[in-house]
């Protein structure tokens, strides 16, 4: 059912008509369809008067229709409909509405409610009809990645397939590696479909312990074959061994989202720098992750927006493919986690910026810290 | 039948599918897509030849709008707004109109909502994402044999200079086509003979369009075709 059909069906609170498909009024909430209708509308006058109305450019009601009610035709997206079987006051005028009048005493009404009721429902509807259009594409565009990750494995099996059979295939020997990779990107595409689809998964608290520098160290393998690919040096360092409490089905989501972007808007030959680090703040340690990398630098408005809504920057948009679904999800999941996320910009020159993601959560235990780590080249 | 109709019938007569190493051989074939496409150097492997061209700013779109490729996998973002927004559909849109000879099909992951279905409407034909090598190529073969003959390239000569194919200079292209493999300078004579007839839609995307159209009917009527 659609959008229009559901907010007539659920909510109107007088009769209407399906200009689409003229068929006997419905009954509304609070106004019946007049027993008048019932009895004349096989007549046909009644469906050739709505055939009328609804024919563009549709007209503001009241339309004073054969046999003297009053409907008011409404657009909402490609369907239309009238108000109608009600006798409004003011009145029309005619015979015919005086006596519908007296048929009918529970349908009159004051026509600027119609009118009120008629304009508000177009603009709800417009404003729902946004509301799905937005959540399609959000969709959309993570199915969108699904599909682009799922064509490295499929020609790597295919290659491989082909290789066994004896046919020299151009096999390359990290074709595995990548094939697999490009898997866990699925599942993490995968997870990201199940946060946008449902918000509101977690109600209860995280109850499942991770230590932050494993998921964080992870993530980074998981993206080392894409970041080789497009000649990007990924480094991790850091020292922590702190635990945190999480939901571990979507946790990995943050540091996957911000590493992504980073190789995929960083220039050919630069670096994306991945850290884990401790910090205190208002009392309490916290464990964080921080990626800093170039790339398209960002209006101050949308520098402003990155987190709040669906968004991909001008110059990120033409330099790059991508659902534009990402920093938001990564949002979603950290305010389930009671974490944090900053997000800082420093212009290079016109066409770069280095970026600063970092997230932060409250740290489970307080262990020792080990000595410092060197930092891990890319492999 | 009316006499001029019949170099139409000869054209089709001319125009069967090539043989398969005929057609990757001769088939040009562009990938427009910001990201490298995993099974780009499989293609190769087989023997086609496959450009990847990753934006509207890179210098190698101009062969696009200049009548060298025979088909455009095209993906819709990523690739440059330099023709509007909707980048994608707007690249189609500009090539579309400019050289009528592509054959463009959408290569892409995504669906779309209504607005901007366009985009499958206006493409030739779909190739998926994630469809594989050999689904792949299929695909871009049977295009192929479907776009190198003569006749595919006469239309879209007709169309590139404003000609309704049935008018006298609609057939006289035809005619020099039928005739193009005539002594040893067959080819510039009907590549002459066909950029003499009149001014009118004469460019450069028409000019290459007549000579694949020549090349290839030359190669049909060598064939005994």
């Amino acid at each position: 059912m659609s959008i229009a059909d559901q907010l007539f069906e659920l909510g109107s609170p007088f009769a209407y008509a399906n200009l689409s498909s003229p068929e006997i009024p419905h009954s509304g909430l609070a106004i019946p369809v007049p027993k008048y209708c019932e009895k004349v509308f096989s007549g046909g006058k009644c469906a050739a008067f709505y055939r009328d109305i609804a024919r563009e450019p549709l007209q503001a009601g009241p339309i004073q229709c054969p046999y003297g009610f009053a409907a008011w035709p409404i657009r909402l997206g490609r369907k239309s409909f009238a108000v109608t079987g009600l006798i409004p006051f003011p009145r029309l005028g005619g015979e015919r509405e005086r006596a519908r009048a007296k048929d009918a005493p529970e349908n009159r009404v004051e026509a600027k409610r119609v009118s009120l009721w008629v304009a508000q429902v177009a603009h709800l509807h417009k404003q729902l009809e946004e509301q799905e259009a937005l959540e399609m594409s959000k969709t959309l565009g993570a199915l969108h990645e699904v599909r682009r990750l799922n064509q490295t494995v499929v020609v790597v099996l295919e290659r491989q397939c082909s290789a066994r059979d004896g046919v020299d295939a151009g096999v390359e020997d990290d074709d595995l590696v990548r094939a697999w990779k490009a898997s866990e990107l699925i599942s993490l595409q995968m997870d990201a479909l199940d946060v946008l689809s449902n918000p509101a998964m977690h109600e209860a608290s995280p109850r499942d312990e991770r230590t932050f520098f494993k998921v964080v160290d992870k993530t980074v393998r998981i993206y080392r074959p894409s970041a080789r690919k497009k000649n990007v040096d990924l480094r991790l360092s850091g020292a922590s061994v702190s635990k945190v409490r999480v939901f571990g089905k979507t946790f990995h989501i943050i540091p996957s989202v911000f590493i992504d972007n980073a190789i995929k808007y960083a220039p050919n030959g630069t670096r994306v720098d991945v850290s884990v680090f401790e910090e205190d703040v208002d009392e309490a340690t916290w464990v964080g992750l921080e990626v800093v990398s170039e790339g398209p630098p960002a209006t101050e408005d949308e520098e402003k927006q990155l987190l709040h809504r669906r968004l991909r920057g001008t110059a990120a948009r033409s330099q790059a493919e991508g659902s534009g679904n990402g920093l938001l999800i990564a949002k979603i999941v950290a305010d389930q986690h009671a974490g944090r996320i900053t997000v800082v910009q420093k212009r290079l020159n016109p066409r770069h910026s280095r970026w600063k993601f970092r997230f932060m959560i409250q740290r489970l235990t307080s262990p020792k810290r080990s000595p410092s780590v060197a930092g891990v080249p890319s492999r | 039948m009316w006499p001029f109709a019949k170099k139409q019938v000869n054209l089709e007569a001319l125009s069967k599918p090539l043989a398969r190493d005929e057609l990757l051989r001769r088939g040009r074939i562009a990938v427009l897509d910001d990201e490298e496409p995993e099974m780009l150097k499989d293609l190769r492997g087989y023997g086609l030849s496959v450009d990847l061209i990753h934006s509207t700013s890179d210098q190698a779109f101009a062969r696009l709008e200049g009548s060298f490729y025979d088909i455009l996998l095209l993906d819709y973002g990523g690739i440059g707004t330099t023709f509007g927004v909707d980048e994608g559909l707007d690249v189609l849109r500009h090539l579309k109109r400019t050289n009528p000879a592509l054959r463009v099909l959408a290569f892409t992951g995504r669906s779309f909502d209504a607005s901007k279905a366009d985009f499958f409407r206006l493409t030739d034909g779909v190739v998926r994402k994630d469809a594989g090598i050999r689904e792949t190529l299929e695909v871009l073969e049977e295009q192929l044999s479907e776009l190198l003959t003569p006749l595919h390239y006469w239309h879209a000569l007709c169309a590139a200079r404003g000609l309704d194919p049935q008018s006298d200079d609609g057939q006289a292209i035809a005619a020099r086509l039928l005739e193009a493999n005539k002594g040893a300078d067959g080819r510039e004579k009907a590549l002459r003979a066909i950029k003499a007839l009149g001014t009118a839609g004469a460019s450069k995307v028409a000019d290459a369009i007549a000579e694949r159209a020549v090349d290839l009917a030359i190669v049909a009527l060598t064939a005994g075709n």
